[in-house]
């Protein structure tokens, strides 16, 4: 008796288990398409910041515009990574480590560190000074997109 | 006898990994037996030594904000969790007291000053590579730190691979012990490419796949893996076009040394990222010429039997 109850029970809480995460499935789905091409936002504005520092491709005008959105991008990414859109969440295809909900403190600060660090290549940007401009721009990378992918992201591919 | 001794000029894998760790490996010679003077040369080249081999890595836990060498920092493996031991100057509970042969034997044999074999979590089967020269230069420059009084953690390492005395067999099934001799005919830029890779670098303590045994599989060298340090996945970086970056401009792998910007504009993280930002866009740009050098000399592999990862971007 009693152990129909607990079979009854687990298999009721299985599949309405099962049933939610369905519905989450789809909306982790667009959350994680949504966050993938911000992210890829961030990579073709770094990537043509680097044109610049590499070959002198555009004007430091250009590098300020480009610092500048990726400043603003910062302040949402927090927002991007809901809990339940991880990687072992089983939602899709995402690096996304469980250590963004394990350490929320980290993440944030390893997002407003990018923020800050874009600030900086926007100055340097507003001085015209390429060395200035290289060097925020390494710092940008290594420390702000770099710094949050090695406590954060896990390769997949 | 050693058993190492026994297995000279057996070809080895190219690399293993492992962390000094000791507790036990505090005995030693009388204290200032080796009377060191190292000079600025020797302190300069040290330095530069030490940013190559990248102790920072593994011997600060640089997340916590742990000290300058005093080890703490954790590395899982699939053989369970290793703690990097403190190599600061400190007598009591860093490397304070060895000596230089100590040191040596240590990197070149994998063996502690009381006699103990250390996990090959500690890369001494790529520092066995290193010149005797190098290994002098970078203990002076690890005695020029501040020493740190603080006590080593106890590895968390998986039945049965915790039986230190495993390690003897270990050593004779998986290791040569012996410097990197250049090799004849090759341009000066690709051995110095080779040593970097090869012996400071320890680049295939990652980038090579491991066996049962952990010991690293020398028919897949630089091939990638799936199972890296932290559960990481780690790329191929032998020229093949498909699985490895035979498609890359020079330029591209000379970048992400560089800056750890990746061709479309991502930026590498997990223990690469580390190995940017504390190694490689630390060393002369005709150092990081020499290592793209030689890894586009390699014999392309293509791994799809370990599930290597592609080199390339992971957008989220």
């Amino acid at each position: 008796m009693k152990t129909r109850f607990i079979v009854t029970a687990a298999l009721a809480v299985f599949l309405s288990g099962g049933l939610t995460l369905q519905v989450v499935a789809q909306d982790a789905a667009t959350t994680l398409k949504n966050r993938q091409e911000a992210m890829k936002g961030f990579g073709g504005n770094m990537k043509a910041i680097n044109e610049f520092v590499e070959k002198g491709a555009g004007t430091a005008a250009d590098v300020a515009a480009k610092a500048e959105a990726i400043e603003q991008g910062s302040k949402q990414i927090v927002a991007w990574f809901p809990a339940g859109t991880g990687m072992d969440d089983g939602v899709g295809k995402t690096g996304a480590k469980k250590e963004i909900w394990d350490k929320p403190d980290g993440f944030k600060a390893a997002a407003d560190n990018m923020g800050v660090l874009a600030g900086k290549l926007k100055e340097a940007a507003a001085t015209g000074d390429k060395q200035q401009i290289a060097d925020a721009f390494g710092a940008l990378g290594k420390n702000g997109c770099g710094g949050c992918h090695q406590t954060f992201r896990a390769k997949l591919d | 006898m050693r058993l190492s001794a026994l297995t000279e000029g057996r070809r080895i894998p190219v690399g293993v990994a492992a962390f000094l760790l000791s507790g036990s490996v505090l005995i030693a010679a009388a204290p200032g037996a080796d009377a060191q003077s190292a000079d600025a040369a020797q302190l300069e080249r040290g330095a530069y030594l030490f940013i190559a081999a990248d102790c920072m890595a593994c011997h600060t836990d640089v997340k916590n904000k742990g000290a300058l060498m005093a080890g703490g920092r954790a590395l899982a493996t699939p053989f369970g969790t290793f703690y990097s031991p403190n190599i600061t100057a400190d007598p009591e509970t860093g490397i304070g007291n060895w000596t230089d042969e100590e040191f040596i034997r240590a990197l070149r044999e994998g063996v502690s000053p009381d006699g103990d074999y250390y996990f090959p979590v500690f890369p001494y089967p790529s520092y066995t590579k290193m010149t005797d020269q190098d290994m002098r230069d970078l203990k002076a420059y690890l005695f020029s730190l501040a020493p740190v009084k603080q006590a080593n953690r106890e590895h968390e390492v998986d039945f049965p691979f915790g039986w230190r005395f495993t390690l003897g067999p270990w050593q004779w099934m998986n290791f040569t012990s012996g410097a990197f001799a250049p090799e004849a005919g090759r341009t000066d830029l690709w051995n110095r490419g080779a040593y970097l890779v090869q012996a400071l670098g320890h680049c295939g303590e990652c980038h090579t796949p491991r066996g049962w045994l952990g010991g690293t599989d020398s028919d897949y060298a630089l091939s990638g893996t799936p199972d890296g340090p932290d559960g990481e996945k780690v790329p191929n970086i032998t020229p093949h076009k498909e699985t490895g970056i035979g498609g890359w401009a020079r330029a591209d792998i000379l970048r992400v040394l560089t800056t750890g910007m990746l061709p479309d504009g991502d930026f590498v993280g997990s223990g690469m990222g580390e190995v940017v930002s504390f190694s490689t866009s630390k060393l002369t740009p005709v150092d990081r010429e020499a290592i793209v050098e030689y890894l586009l000399s390699l014999p392309p592999i293509e791994n799809t039997e370990a599930k290597a990862t592609k080199p390339g971007s992971a957008w989220d």
